[in-house]
């Protein structure tokens, strides 16, 4: 008999509603082994005995170093995503140099349905937005390519993706990320997301275990009411994986991180004067380090949301008629202003 | 597969869903719930043959993770706050309307403090006794009672609030 049968019930309703991935027993049991050696080691001799045959052992025995103790998200192991060839797996593809053809090559291989070639090939990275050719007016499956990453979703996982395509919890986000971008982020942290069905819209922003990049999903959903929306993924690199490649966003001195802010636009207007229409707004971003939400302001009303390590994101739409009027600012934990990160 | 690894991973096997749901209430979060489960289960097996000779794995992993999930939890939430909730919208009214509704008892939950929601956690969701609960989390009766009473008015209150689903 439970200590109170009603909350006993909701509160397992609630985790069983979480999905558990697999869990990866093979790499504990890995960590476990060299844990036990790394044990035996330091019990068999003196402090200075120990230091020594560790440093030894780090040269000597693979998979020693530090470097690789972490045992990884649970379940990244899974037959979830096929490699794409030519590309590295998860967040390592975001930091390979891909040539014109190359990306040519990963559009068509992404897009299959469409039959124009890109305006502009380019030499870009996975996650780069590179446009179509297309005339005004014609009718087009994609506007865009959104360079894939190494994971291609499997047809399980697209068909999950579409059937919930406004999931409650942040493993559904992070797996309809993964089938737009194609790089496996079901492990990656999600720091903010916004789901709006007014706009039929989901922003999802997250970060990877390692720390070193970020995705923010802008999913559009069918039918769109944006109609030069696509969904798309962009990564953002923080920090380099590898020492001699430069990182992408370098905090300026004195801060934490880069500040960044990312906004769209759009809706179903064709003049100012419609009432009958509205216009849709969304935006996310990284700001101040002290920062504990973001206040929207629009037309008289406001509109906070939380903010994770200094990021968020948003969305919010006014009437057609309505002049473009708002202010998006960072508060801190006492709803004291920060700063203005956007205003018109 | 040694004998030592073998019952290791039949209790791997056996036990990592319900420490990893426990985990995720505590935590709030499934990958550092999974961090944390990972990282109990390494050091439970550096220990294993004494704690099977003590009986009860299960108990001792659990500790292991309650304590890690709750210490973890000291720290603010990062969710955002249900959108539904708040009165002030800019344009129209289908701007709150319009947003999927999150699940209230999850954020009700979230909004605990670390104490409280561990306590709420093992008295509703593991059945804990006061007794095992106050042990568990190094604390008093008292407080588990305390702690455990605010936060289930927490959850009812969230629980009330939510919409029939006739409606």
């Amino acid at each position: 008999m439970y200590n109170d049968p009603e909350v006993s019930a909701e509160l397992h309703r609630v985790a069983d509603a979480e999905p558990l991935p697999p869990f990866d027993t093979t790499a504990l049991l890995t960590r476990a082994h060299r844990g036990r050696r790394r044990r035996k080691l330091a019990g068999a001799g003196g402090l200075l005995a120990t230091v020594a045959a560790v440093a030894l052992a780090a040269t000597v025995i693979p998979g020693i170093s530090s470097a690789n103790q972490n045992p990884g998200p649970a379940g990244t192991s899974t037959p979830d995503f096929t490699p794409v060839p030519g590309l590295e797996r998860g967040e390592a593809a975001l930091f390979q140099n891909l040539s014109k053809s190359e990306v040519s090559r990963l559009c068509a291989l992404r897009y299959p349905g469409q039959t124009k070639p890109l305006e502009k090939p380019t030499d870009a990275r996975t996650g780069a937005r590179l446009r179509f050719q297309a005339k005004v007016g014609e009718a087009s499956p994609h506007r865009a390519c959104s360079v894939p990453g190494g994971d291609r979703p499997s047809a399980k996982l697209i068909a999950e993706a579409k059937a919930d395509p406004m999931p409650a919890s942040d493993a559904g986000l992070l797996r309809n990320c993964a089938v737009e971008t194609w790089v496996d982020v079901t492990g990656w942290r999600v720091v903010a997301s916004e789901i709006s069905k007014a706009q039929k819209k989901v922003t999802v922003v997250a970060t990877s275990p390692s720390g070193k990049s970020a995705v923010a999903c802008e999913l559009e959903l069918p039918p769109r009411t944006n109609p030069l929306g696509d969904s798309e993924g962009r990564f953002l690199r923080l920090a380099s994986l590898v020492k001699d490649d430069a990182p992408i966003l370098v905090p300026p001195k004195g801060s934490k991180w880069a500040e960044l802010y990312i906004s769209s636009s759009g809706g179903g207007c064709k003049k100012n004067t419609d009432t009958d229409c509205k216009k849709q707004y969304s935006g996310w971003g990284r700001t101040v380090a002290d920062a504990a939400k973001v206040r929207i302001s629009s037309s008289g009303k406001t509109y906070e949301k939380p903010v994770t390590d200094g990021w968020w994101a948003i969305t919010w739409q006014v009437a057609g008629s309505q002049k473009l009027d708002f202010k998006i600012e960072a508060l801190d934990k006492s709803g004291r202003k920060l700063k203005t990160i956007s205003a018109q | 597969m040694s004998e030592r690894d073998q019952a290791f991973v039949e209790f791997v096997e056996t036990a990592n869903p319900s420490l990893r749901r426990t985990a995720y209430l505590i935590s709030g979060d499934r990958h550092k719930a999974d961090d944390i489960v990972q990282d109990a289960l390494y050091k439970l097996y550096l220990s294993w043959p004494r704690i099977q000779r003590v009986g009860n794995p299960f108990a001792y992993a659990r500790r292991m993770v309650v304590n890690a999930a709750y210490d973890g939890g000291r720290r603010p939430w990062r969710r955002e706050v249900a959108i539904a909730e708040l009165p002030d919208r800019p344009g129209s009214a289908d701007f709150a309307a319009g947003h999927a509704a999150r699940d209230e008892v999850l954020e009700a939950l979230r909004t605990l403090g670390a104490r409280q929601r561990a306590c709420v956690v093992l008295r509703y969701y593991e059945d804990l006794s006061v007794e095992q609960t106050a042990e568990i989390l190094g604390c008093s009766q008292g407080t588990v009672k305390s702690q455990a009473a605010r936060g289930l008015e927490t959850l009812r209150k969230a629980m009330n609030l939510r919409p029939s689903p006739a409606r």
